[in-house]
């Protein structure tokens, strides 16, 4: 049984996700808000992982920052929706306990490891002020974990590299750091935003690599967000696709890439180039036009300026999500004969 | 047909302790209206290659030559004389546009530069361009940031073909964009080429935008040419271990029924590059005999070269492995 057929049953810890959200709704404040996140739900299992994949500003790197409470609380809230991680809601949690689930039950890697760390301190004196935070360890305990974390994410002569300080590293090197430094206090959950952008091919497969064997290896569940496509083909086993604050389809990700249903998933995957131009290869898909700002958002379904199989329906009235085959998808045309022949 | 030869090219940096080659002797033709994809990854020397050939680097030997000519690239007289036939579109156009300068200013200023046309010509000249690049012509008064990524991305290339280059290099141009405005920009820049029977230069560390845009692919490692040929038959059956990781790693490679080819380690560093063959410290397949011989260009077909001392070999141990693994 793949995690993606696991069926969510309530309450019960052997079966219930490790993380739910659901109908998440993220606001800016002030006179005139606007819903930057709107009705976002999804569900996150041990030993899983699952993509938020889609283009600069649909709200992936939002979305995942409410998780841990880290929303700038003075311009932007969370103002619906929950988020259940470990069976308990934490929607509205009180900054201390907030402060326990980041880097506890829960912690996350970033784009730019070395903007992450911490110049002046050894990487060894980072693990290890995770570890007393988290875990209570001090001293020659502290170390010794330290050199096991560096060694769970594969770092050769873990020994001498904990005396390093950040600059000295490679991009891969400080991002295997930053996860070493995510692992320490234990979390059943770990957001990555972005981890592979800033790295070369090669070493972006081994980072992948190493998050795909941490997943089997501790049960480790994964959201990775991205729009590194490569990358959530490599690893993911389901992907949520987000538009414009909202998710447009979820799936198991071997049935996305094979045959996405929402029109934009289709316009996603026909811009990415396949096969040689000099061989054949189809021109690209262009989506015409640009993602609304949040403030200006059509009526009706989001994407139907940009899509091909818009019709009166589709302004007239927000389609809601619901299931299609294995996975889910807002489109009222979904499915049927009129995106097949957009197409 | 026009020839683009890069021949013996190499681009060396003094450092505090001896000297690096960034590019180490590289051979290379580009014929008018055909691309040639570069691949290789940060540190490889792909960038220290394009500066070279557009004359803001100074090859410490070899260069480049146009239909056998030589093409000097000493003085000031030779960098504009260079600059007229050799374009290039940076990865980012916001830092390569300067911020207080109109889009007006932007296009028509390599026509300032080199002394063409009138002020009418030039309006004329790079109202045109902007309509070919799809910007509308209300843009011309606007400056960089009140435009999208993509749109100053058509900035870039409106400027860089105002003088009718004959070479134009692209340097990772689509790397900072969303893949929606990539595949805008992408077909813009092939329409482009066919157009204007252009030779192009194309730098990326995107494997699937090389293989879609190229005729012939060049995959470069720590300031050498590993692997070259027609873009399909390197895609079908990659000659250089190297060459097979890279591309194991794409979307497509999966569909396709490839399987993944994980390379340790990093990137040695180009001041100390490895004895022998430069790969070999993060090949799977590497043999001791790979530490003490370098391996000279073989040609395993017409029109492909490979530099690499197993090949042949290394395919059926990847076959075997593949096969003791199912």
């Amino acid at each position: 049984m793949t995690p993606s057929t696991r069926i969510c049953a309530s309450g019960d810890p052997m079966t219930a996700p490790l993380l739910s959200v659901e109908g998440l709704r993220i606001e800016t404040t002030g006179r005139k808000p606007a819903a930057l996140i709107e009705d976002v739900s999804f569900t996150l299992a041990r030993g899983e992982t699952l993509a938020l994949v889609g283009e600069s500003g649909a709200g992936k790197s939002l979305s995942a920052m409410a998780l841990l409470g880290l929303l700038p609380a003075d311009a932007i809230r969370v103002t619906g929706g929950r988020i259940v991680l470990g069976g308990e809601d934490i929607t509205h949690a009180a900054p201390r306990r907030l402060r326990q689930i980041r880097g506890g039950a829960a912690a996350m890697i970033f784009q730019d490891p070395l903007s992450c760390l911490n110049p002046v301190l050894t990487v060894g004196r980072q693990i290890m002020e995770s570890l007393k935070l988290h875990k209570g360890l001090t001293g020659a305990a502290a170390r010794a974990r330290a050199i096991e974390l560096l060694e769970l994410v594969r770092i050769p002569e873990a020994a001498k590299r904990l005396d390093e300080y950040p600059h000295r590293l490679s991009g891969g090197m400080r991002q295997r750091v930053m996860i070493a430094i995510a692992l320490a206090g234990e979390p059943g959950l770990l957001l990555a935003d972005e981890p592979t952008t800033a790295l070369d091919v090669t070493i972006s497969a081994q980072i992948m690599t190493l998050l795909d064997q941490l997943r089997a290896d501790i049960g480790l569940a994964i959201l990775l967000i991205t729009h590194d496509l490569p990358a959530v083909r490599m690893i993911a086993d389901r992907v949520a696709v987000m538009y414009s604050g909202r998710i447009v389809e979820t799936g198991g990700a071997d049935a996305i890439f094979a045959a996405p249903a929402h029109p934009y998933t289709r316009g996603l995957l026909s811009a990415r180039p396949q096969g040689a131009m000099a061989a054949g290869a189809p021109r690209l898909t262009e989506i015409p036009g640009t993602v609304p700002q949040p403030s200006d958002r059509p009526s009706g379904c989001a994407f139907r300026p940009r899509c091909p199989a818009a019709t009166a329906l589709c302004a007239a009235e927000r389609p809601a999500v619901r299931p299609l085959g294995d996975g889910r998808v807002a489109c009222h045309h979904a499915g049927t004969a009129i995106i097949q022949g957009a197409a | 047909m026009q020839m683009f030869d890069v021949s013996d090219l190499t681009v060396s940096y003094r450092a505090r302790r001896g000297t690096v080659h960034a590019v180490d002797g590289v051979t290379l033709a580009i014929p008018g209206g055909r691309t040639l994809g570069l691949v290789g990854e940060s540190g490889c020397g792909k960038s220290s290659l394009a500066r070279a050939l557009t004359g803001l680097e100074r090859p410490s030997r070899g260069g480049l030559s146009l239909d056998g000519h030589a093409l000097p690239s000493l003085g000031p007289r030779a960098r504009l004389e260079r600059a007229r036939r050799i374009q290039m579109v940076f990865q980012d156009p916001m830092g390569s546009l300067n911020p207080r300068s109109t889009i007006r200013d932007l296009v028509e200023q390599p026509l300032h530069v080199h002394g063409l046309g009138t002020r009418d010509d030039r309006a004329r000249k790079a109202a045109a361009l902007l309509d070919r690049v799809g910007l509308p012509r209300a843009f011309l008064d606007r400056l960089p940031h009140q435009l999208s990524g993509g749109q100053r991305q058509r900035v870039g290339i409106a400027r860089a073909l105002i003088l009718d280059p004959e070479l134009l290099i692209c340097d990772e141009p689509v790397s900072a964009l969303d893949v929606s405005v990539q595949a805008q920009v992408l077909n813009l820049l092939v329409d482009l080429q066919a157009e204007r029977g252009l030779a192009m230069l194309f730098v990326s560390h995107d494997l699937d935008v090389i293989r879609y845009v190229s005729h012939e692919v060049a995959v470069m490692y720590l300031g050498r040419i590993v692997e070259a040929g027609p873009v399909e038959q390197v895609w079908r059956d990659p000659q250089h271990p190297y060459t097979r990781a890279l591309i194991a790693n794409t979307l497509s490679a999966r569909d396709e029924g490839l399987s993944p080819l994980v390379l340790e380690g990093e990137l040695p560093s180009p001041m100390n590059p490895p004895s022998g063959c430069r790969f070999r410290t993060r090949c799977p397949f590497a043999a001791p005999f790979c530490a003490t011989t370098a391996p000279t260009d073989e040609v395993p077909a017409p029109g492909r070269r490979v530099a690499c001392l197993r090949v042949g070999d290394w395919q059926h141990e990847l076959a075997a492995r593949e096969a003791a693994h199912a």
